[in-house]
């Protein structure tokens, strides 16, 4: 007797059946992998800066809004899309004698600081780990900040910044990274790509 | 298609008059602007006869069980691990395109196509259009997370949230009408293409994704060579999405209806199984 039509005879899927939802499944494992990496590739795109005097190239996210010959700093780059504060990269130049030790550094950006910056708070001196293997020093420090527009009436944001030095015969490079206390360790990473592709 | 013709009424005259709820109102008039899909796909869906009540309970499963996986899996799946908000707004134009298509519309695409292959019994599936029944109970289901989601993480005025919650539902209805003509194929077809499945997927997640992009790129762009100034006018992004719905009604309403010959009533099994 046939069964009615509203509960048909369910029969084994067949083989086209079967290789038609694996390639669906397929479908997404690809387009998963693939949009990950497409995801890194426009994040992790970079384009390049050269400094013919100061002799430093490195490589910077498109995005970011780079500013030259400043005050105190060689070149800048700044993400102004962060939110609370720019994420900061900065490059300076200090001339140094022959036997000036990282502390001398250190003390005079202190120094400069504590009267430019609010709440400046100096953290600990630590060892730094370069991409080639030497190791140098770095310090870290905090100052609180409020947003450049005074009509944006924003509360003030807590600054985490890590000063990296390095040493190269007569001149001290200092590379500033600063970022929200929010945002420090996530943007980690661009300090370390940066510093990847520094050349100095 | 109702539904969308009413939710496109609503964000014409929502948006035509720019209407904004008083603050204390906001909330609770949000949520109701973003419970419409669902509103009014359950009046369609329970209250007419015919083919629509034998799969009422089925449909209504889809909705449910694609919501929660919505909210569990493909949310947190754009927002947390493809991170689009980070780098694709800021793109150009055809890695947006392609973006969104592999991100957000392959999401949905396959969202819609797991729940409906494997949580609607085999049994409950005896015509065509039963697919197109659940794959748009599936996609309302979709709908009404993401616009929860926009309505409550984003504060828009009225007037935004009624053109965002048209365009999201038809572009989750273009994701239904093919990803059920990919199934009805996979179900009835005897002599079944083996890669069509598999585009039509594809092609699915391509139209929902292309459409975030260019929807947002019509509403804010200048149409006029007088004065060639960004300007924001939402309603030409859900003209396009309007225009995208019924292009795709169309052909896939075509290509049912061409899809008889080599049909065959039940050549798979169980798909819950």
């Amino acid at each position: 007797m046939a069964l009615p039509e509203r509960f048909p005879v369910v029969r084994p899927p067949g083989p086209r059946q079967r290789w038609a939802n694996l390639l669906v499944v397929l479908l997404g494992l690809v387009g998963l992998f693939f949009s990950l990496f497409l995801r890194d590739q426009v994040l992790g795109a970079t384009i390049r800066y050269s400094n013919l005097q100061a002799g430093i190239n490195a490589n910077f996210p498109p995005d970011w809004l780079l500013e030259e010959a400043g005050s105190d700093f060689v070149f800048r780059i700044r993400d102004t899309a962060a939110p609370d504060f720019p994420t900061t990269l900065q490059v300076s130049l200090f001339p140094v004698g022959s036997d000036s030790a990282p502390r001398n550094i250190f003390d005079a950006l202190t120094l400069q600081r504590s009267q430019t910056l609010a709440a400046y708070s100096v953290g600990n001196a630590q060892s730094y780990l370069l991409p080639d293997g030497i190791e140098t020093s770095a310090l870290s420090y905090t100052y609180v900040t409020t947003a450049e527009n005074p009509f944006l009436g924003s509360r003030p944001v807590i600054v985490e910044g890590l000063d990296v030095l390095v040493f190269e015969r007569d001149q001290a490079l200092v590379i500033t990274y600063r970022a929200s206390a929010e945002n420090f360790g996530r943007e980690l990473q661009h300090l370390n790509r940066f510093m990847q592709s520094l050349d100095f | 298609m109702l539904e969308c013709g009413l939710l496109f009424m609503l964000a014409l005259v929502l948006e035509g008059l720019a209407v904004s709820l008083p603050t204390a109102l906001r909330a609770p008039g949000n949520l109701l602007i973003a419970l419409l899909p669902a509103l009014f796909w359950l009046l369609n869906s329970w209250w007419r006869g015919g083919y629509q009540s034998r799969l009422r309970f089925a449909a209504t499963g889809c909705a449910v069980i694609t919501g929660l996986l919505c909210n569990a899996l493909c949310l947190p799946l754009i927002k947390n691990l493809f991170e689009v908000h980070r780098w694709l707004p800021l793109a150009d134009a055809v890695t947006r395109i392609l973006g969104y298509s592999l991100t957000a519309g392959l999401t949905q695409a396959l969202a819609v196509w797991f729940v409906v292959r494997f949580a609607v019994p085999r049994r409950e599936l005896t015509e065509r259009l039963d697919l197109l029944v659940c794959c748009r109970a599936a996609a309302t289901g979709y709908v009404l997370v993401t616009v929860i989601d926009f309505a409550l993480n984003t504060g828009p005025t009225a007037s935004a949230l009624a053109v965002h919650v048209f365009n999201q539902t038809a572009a989750l209805n273009c994701v239904a009408i093919i990803v059920s003509y990919a199934l009805a194929e996979l179900y009835f077809r005897r002599e079944l293409f083996l890669p069509m499945p598999m585009l039509a997927t594809a092609l699915a997640a391509f139209v929902s994704g292309s459409a975030i992009p260019l929807v947002s790129g019509l509403g804010n762009a200048s149409l006029s060579s007088l004065q060639p100034v960004s300007d924001t006018r939402p309603l030409f992004g859900s003209f396009y999405s309007l225009g995208l719905l019924l292009a795709v009604l169309v052909v896939f309403r075509f290509l049912s209806a061409n899809a008889g010959a080599g049909s065959a009533p039940a050549p798979d099994s169980d798909g819950a199984s």
